[in-house]
C-alpha cells in the first residue's frame, strides 16, 4: 500500500451506496486508514452498471478503465445490488475486480445470493461503529491484493 | 302356470325399474356431491393461495422494515462515534454538520415508524364503504394542495363523468388521490407548462381512474419498483418512498389493481387504477 503511494499511483475505489450518510461514514473511515486514494461514489445500481460497462451517461468515460475494488450496498434504487453483482461477475473482464458487499441485511437469503454470485466479501453494517471501522481496516487485504491486480 | 310366470315377470320388471330409479337418484346425488366437493376444493385452494400471497407479503414487509429502520440507527451511532473521536483530537470543524446529520437521521426514523404504523392499519381498521364519485374527491385534494400547485404553476384539470361511482372508503380513496397528485406535482421536472389531469375512462367493461402528468416520466424497467415499500428512483428527491406502497395496499384492499403507464424518461406518467365492483357498485 505504502509502496503504491510512494509510486504516486492512486487506488481507485468504486463505492455504490444510496444513503449519503453511510457513504460519508465509509469515506471517512477509509480516509483514516490512509487507503482511500480516490473514491468514486455512485448512488444507484443503474448508474453503477453504466459506469462499469461504459454505457449511457458514462459512454465516453475516460480515466482508469476499472476500479481496483468495488464496495457495494444491496438495497439500491433502480437496479438492486445483487443484480449489479451478478452483472459484474458474469463479465469476463469485470469479474476480476474484488467486490465487497456492505449492507444492513444479515438475512441468509441475501448472504447466500451474494456468495452464489461470487462476492469476494460480505460485510453487515453494524450499529457498533468500532466494529465497522475494524471491518474496513480488514479490507486491507484487498489493498494488498491490488498490488497484483490483473491489469498491471 | 303361464299366469304365474307372467306375474313374476311383471314383479321383476317393477323391481328392476324401482332399482334403476333408486340408482339414478343416488347417482344424481353423487354428482351433486362431487360438484360441491369440487367447489369446496377450489375454495380451499383459493384460500391457501391467498394465504401464501399474504405470507410472502408479510415476509417482504418485515424484511424491508427491518433494513430501512436500521439505516438511520447506523447513521446515528456512526456519527456519534466520529464526533467523539474528533472532539478527542480537538477537531471541531465537522461537529455542527455531523450533529445535523444525526438529528436528520432521528427525524427519518420517526417518519419511517409513522409510515410503517399507517401501513399496518390499512385493511385492519374498520373501513367504511359507501358509493363515492371517485374523481370528485380530487377537488378536496386540490384544495389541500393549493400551495404547491400555485407555487409550481401547475394546471390541474378534473374531468368529471357520471359513470365513475365506486364502492369505497372515502377517506382512504382521498389518500390515494392525494399521493398520486402530490407525486405528479413533485416529479414535474423543469416542465414549464405543467399539467395534471384527473379523470376516468371505460376500458373492457371496467372503469379506470387515472392521474396523468407531463412530468419526468418513469423508465419502463422501473415501473413495478416504484410501488415497493420505501422504494425511490431518485435518492435526491424528497420523501421516503412510502406513498405508492400505501396507495397500492389501499387499492388492493378494495379488491382493485394499480399500474403506471409511461413512455419513459421525460414523457410524463399516468397512474391508473381500477376498483373491484362490490355490492352497491
Ligand atoms: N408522477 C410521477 N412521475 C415520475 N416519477 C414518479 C411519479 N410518482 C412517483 N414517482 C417515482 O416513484 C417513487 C416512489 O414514489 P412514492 O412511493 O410516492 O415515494 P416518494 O414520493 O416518497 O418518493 C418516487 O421517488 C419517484 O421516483
Ligand atoms: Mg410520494
Amino acid at each position: 500500500m505504502i509502496e503504491r503511494e510512494l509510486l504516486g499511483e492512486p487506488l481507485d475505489i468504486l463505492l455504490i451506496e444510496d444513503d449519503p450518510d453511510h457513504a460519508e461514514m465509509i469515506k471517512r473511515s477509509l480516509g483514516q486508514h490512509n487507503v482511500a486514494n480516490r473514491i468514486c461514489h455512485l448512488s444507484d445500481g443503474e448508474a453503477a452498471l453504466n459506469y462499469l460497462f461504459k454505457r449511457g451517461y458514462y459512454k465516453d468515460r475516460n480515466g482508469n478503465a476499472h476500479p481496483h475494488v468495488i464496495l457495494l450496498d444491496l438495497r439500491l434504487p433502480k437496479v438492486d445490488g445483487l443484480t449489479v453483482l451478478k452483472n459484474i461477475k458474469e463479465d469476463e473482464d469485470l469479474r476480476k475486480i474484488p467486490v465487497v458487499v456492505i449492507t444492513t441485511s444479515a438475512a441468509d437469503k441475501d448472504i447466500n445470493a451474494a456468495y452464489g454470485n461470487y462476492v469476494n466479501s460480505y460485510l453487515v453494517k453494524p450499529v457498533d461503529f468500532d466494529k465497522f471501522s475494524e471491518m474496513l481496516e480488514n479490507l486491507g487485504f484487498y489493498w494488498l491484493a491490488w498490488n497484483h491486480s490483473p491489469w498491471e | 302356470m303361464t299366469n304365474n310366470i307372467q306375474n313374476w315377470r311383471q314383479e321383476l320388471n317393477e323391481l328392476v325399474e324401482t332399482r334403476t330409479r333408486q340408482l339414478k337418484e343416488s347417482n344424481d346425488n353423487l354428482k351433486i356431491e362431487v360438484l360441491q366437493r369440487r367447489d369446496i376444493e377450489k375454495e380451499r385452494k383459493h384460500l391457501t393461495e391467498d394465504l401464501k400471497i399474504s405470507n410472502t407479503e408479510l415476509e417482504q414487509f418485515a424484511y424491508t422494515v427491518s433494513h430501512d429502520l436500521k439505516s438511520p440507527l447506523i447513521t446515528v451511532k456512526g456519527f456519534l462515534w466520529m464526533m467523539k473521536k474528533d472532539i478527542l483530537n480537538g477537531d471541531s470543524s465537522k461537529i455542527n454538520k455531523d450533529m445535523e446529520r444525526i438529528s436528520k437521521a432521528v427525524d427519518k426514523m420517526q417518519t419511517l415508524l409513522t409510515d410503517v404504523l399507517e401501513m399496518s392499519r390499512v385493511g385492519r381498521k374498520q373501513e367504511e364503504y359507501e358509493n363515492v364519485k371517485v374523481v370528485d374527491l380530487a377537488y378536496d385534494v386540490i384544495e389541500l394542495l393549493s400551495g404547491p400547485i400555485a407555487e409550481k404553476c401547475v394546471n390541474v384539470k378534473v374531468l368529471r363523468s357520471d359513470s365513475g361511482v365506486a364502492y369505497v372508503d372515502r377517506g382512504r380513496m382521498r389518500t390515494v388521490l392525494q399521493n398520486l397528485i402530490e407525486n405528479a406535482i413533485k416529479f414535474m421536472g423543469d416542465q414549464t407548462e405543467s399539467y395534471v389531469e384527473i379523470g376516468s375512462r371505460e376500458d373492457k367493461g371496467e372503469i379506470v381512474y387515472y392521474v396523468r402528468d407531463n412530468g419526468i416520466g418513469i423508465d419502463q424497467r422501473y415501473q413495478d419498483r416504484v410501488f415497493g415499500l420505501f422504494d425511490k428512483l431518485d435518492t435526491e428527491a424528497e420523501g421516503t418512498g412510502f406513498g405508492l406502497a400505501l396507495v397500492k395496499k389501499i387499492i388492493e384492499t378494495h379488491g382493485g389493481r394499480i399500474w403506471v403507464e409511461s413512455e419513459g424518461k421525460g414523457k410524463g406518467s399516468t397512474f391508473c387504477f381500477v376498483i373491484a365492483p362490490k355490492k352497491g357498485g
